[in-house]
């Protein structure tokens, strides 16, 4: 039991960490990391969102019938990150303009969908939101890790401070959107090179 | 129990196990190093050219490009070994390439940059020589000019050489003016070189030279530079008749900018062009409909990255034409 609580706990944090080895919700990670504000807010919120459908979906994992079981899960989804969205626009008014269409589209992210099937539908509640909890942080800290890299060489700031003073001249290539694929495919290879290294076995997406 | 005897073969030590030389072979040679020296050789014109009319400054692009061009390739192989090997001479050739595009006011760090994403993105990431999908040098181009429109401004790079030519580039002017801006140049200056392109892309007349010296050498093929000259001299014909007033003649467009260098050295690129004869020509002609197009309807000033780029995505679709294998249809 204690070994399977680690394990879960940090296979979302490396071996399974999204948008790179679970090559999921790609959508977001695309659109809304031209800074590392908007990379950090789009994470938790989405981090928010999968633990809490975790744990609903695995305590109703008995009740739910098999052959509705998606339409369910989409329910339970959709409370929820309507939830995360009415939060976002009382407490954070100006993040949740500039995240704008991304916050409801956490419904069809496929990370949430994607752990509900594949965790929580055959899994007690406690693991499964440890699990929800270990992805959505991958996937926050995945995203803040894009949006700094192209806030701080697209646009010269870091979370909305100057880095290299006023000489540098951005690349603005990276804040467009093929940037942003250059980006996750750059730290992507990185990643398996660091594995190749270490000798690890892994399984891509 | 009887020792099993094993026979050792009388092996020498030198000689490989299986040798199938027997009749009277003609061994050639040659291997990815030697045809990339042939390109190198092929560039060698232009660059003369180059060093003649701007000096030091021609050769510090060239340096520079080709240092850090052969410097990341060294890394990448130091930390990623693959059968991609620094001593193809690919990175050489591709840093040339790049040289030759860039303005000449480049600075240091953006021919890093420039480098950085030519080998290393474009080149080892899909596996090196042979395997990469959009030629590695025209990426870096397209992505430096997105990048720092203004750093990449041949126009703003010559300001201080007088030719007593018009110094801007044709393209520019052809996109202000309309086609009364080929008055403005005279056909000898644009061949030989004296006009305003990057640092060595508009030696019209040595980059021809280079081409021809790649053809000979039976390095390239020549359905490239061909169905290249035919698509791009028939739609420039087809628009100019169309619209005089917005087009130039079909030579204007074939002698300003990089055109020549794009037909002999950008397209026919070995690994992003198609395998069979047929789809070579069709590559060539759409490449020439494509640059035209590019430059006459859009806002870009030399479309030839977006061209390039556009054309080498064709370039698995076209390795569909293949040549019928004969007697197949009998079995």
């Amino acid at each position: 039991m204690q070994q399977k609580f680690t394990d879960v706990l940090t296979a979302g944090l490396w071996k399974r960490i999204p948008p790179f080895r679970l090559v999921l919700g790609l959508c977001p990670s695309l659109a809304v990391t031209m800074s590392a504000e908007n990379g950090l807010g789009m994470g938790l919120a989405t981090a928010f969102v999968v633990t809490l459908s975790n744990g609903a979906i695995s305590s109703l994992r008995n009740v739910i019938p098999a052959k509705v079981r998606i339409a369910s899960y989409i329910v339970v989804i959709a409370t929820l990150v309507s939830i995360v969205e009415i939060l976002m626009k009382a407490f954070f008014f100006p993040l949740s303009e500039q995240l704008g269409i991304y916050i409801p589209l956490i419904v069809v992210n496929c990370i949430v969908l994607g752990r509900a099937e594949a965790f929580a539908s055959k899994n007690p509640p406690f693991i499964s939101m440890v699990d929800g909890f270990s992805v959505g942080v991958g996937y926050a800290i995945s995203l803040t890790l894009i949006g700094s890299l192209r806030e701080i060489f697209g646009a010269g700031t870091w979370f909305g401070h100057l880095v290299f003073g006023e000489a540098f001249e951005p690349m603005s290539f990276l804040v467009s959107a093929p940037g942003a694929f250059m980006t996750i495919g750059t730290l992507l290879a990185l990643q398996n090179l660091f594995s190749r290294w270490r000798g690890e076995k892994f399984i891509q997406g | 129990m009887k020792e099993l005897k094993i026979v050792q073969l009388p092996t020498p030590a030198k000689k490989p196990l299986l040798d199938v030389a027997v009749g009277p072979h003609y061994r050639h040679g040659s291997g990815i190093a030697q045809i990339q020296q042939c390109w190198v050789i092929a560039l060698i014109p232009a660059m003369l050219a180059s060093l003649y009319f701007f000096g030091p400054a021609a050769l510090r692009v060239f340096g520079l490009c080709v240092c850090f061009s052969v410097g990341f390739d060294l890394l990448a192989e130091k930390l990623a070994p693959s059968r991609d090997l620094t001593s193809n001479w690919s990175s050489i050739v591709l840093a040339l390439l790049l040289g030759f595009m860039l303005p000449l006011n480049a600075p240091w760090w953006l021919i890093m940059i420039g480098c950085f994403f030519m080998v290393i993105v474009g080149k080892k990431f899909f596996g090196g020589i042979g395997a990469h999908p959009a030629h590695p040098a025209v990426l870096s181009l397209a992505i430096l000019q997105l990048s720092w429109p203004g750093r990449m401004d041949n126009t703003d790079a010559l300001k201080n050489i007088d030719w007593s030519v018009t110094m801007i580039e044709p393209m520019r002017l052809l996109k202000t003016l309309g086609a009364s801006a080929e008055g403005q140049y005279t056909w000898f200056d644009l061949l030989v070189g004296h006009q305003v392109a990057g640092t060595a892309n508009g030696m019209v007349l040595f980059i021809l030279l280079g081409g021809i010296f790649l053809l000979l050498a039976r390095e390239i093929q020549w359905q490239l530079p061909v169905g290249f000259l035919i698509g791009l001299i028939g739609s420039a014909t087809i628009l100019h008749l169309t619209n005089p007033d917005v087009f130039a003649t079909p030579v204007f467009y074939l002698l300003s900018g990089g055109t020549v260098f794009m037909g002999f050295f950008l397209i026919t690129d070995h690994t992003t062009s198609p395998v069979n004869r047929t789809p070579m020509l069709l590559y060539g002609i759409l490449g020439g409909v494509l640059l035209i197009l590019i430059r006459g309807y859009s806002q870009h000033i030399d479309g030839i990255a977006y061209a390039i780029l556009l054309l080498n995505l064709c370039s698995p679709l076209m390795d569909m034409i293949k040549p019928k294998i004969k007697g197949a249809e009998d079995v």
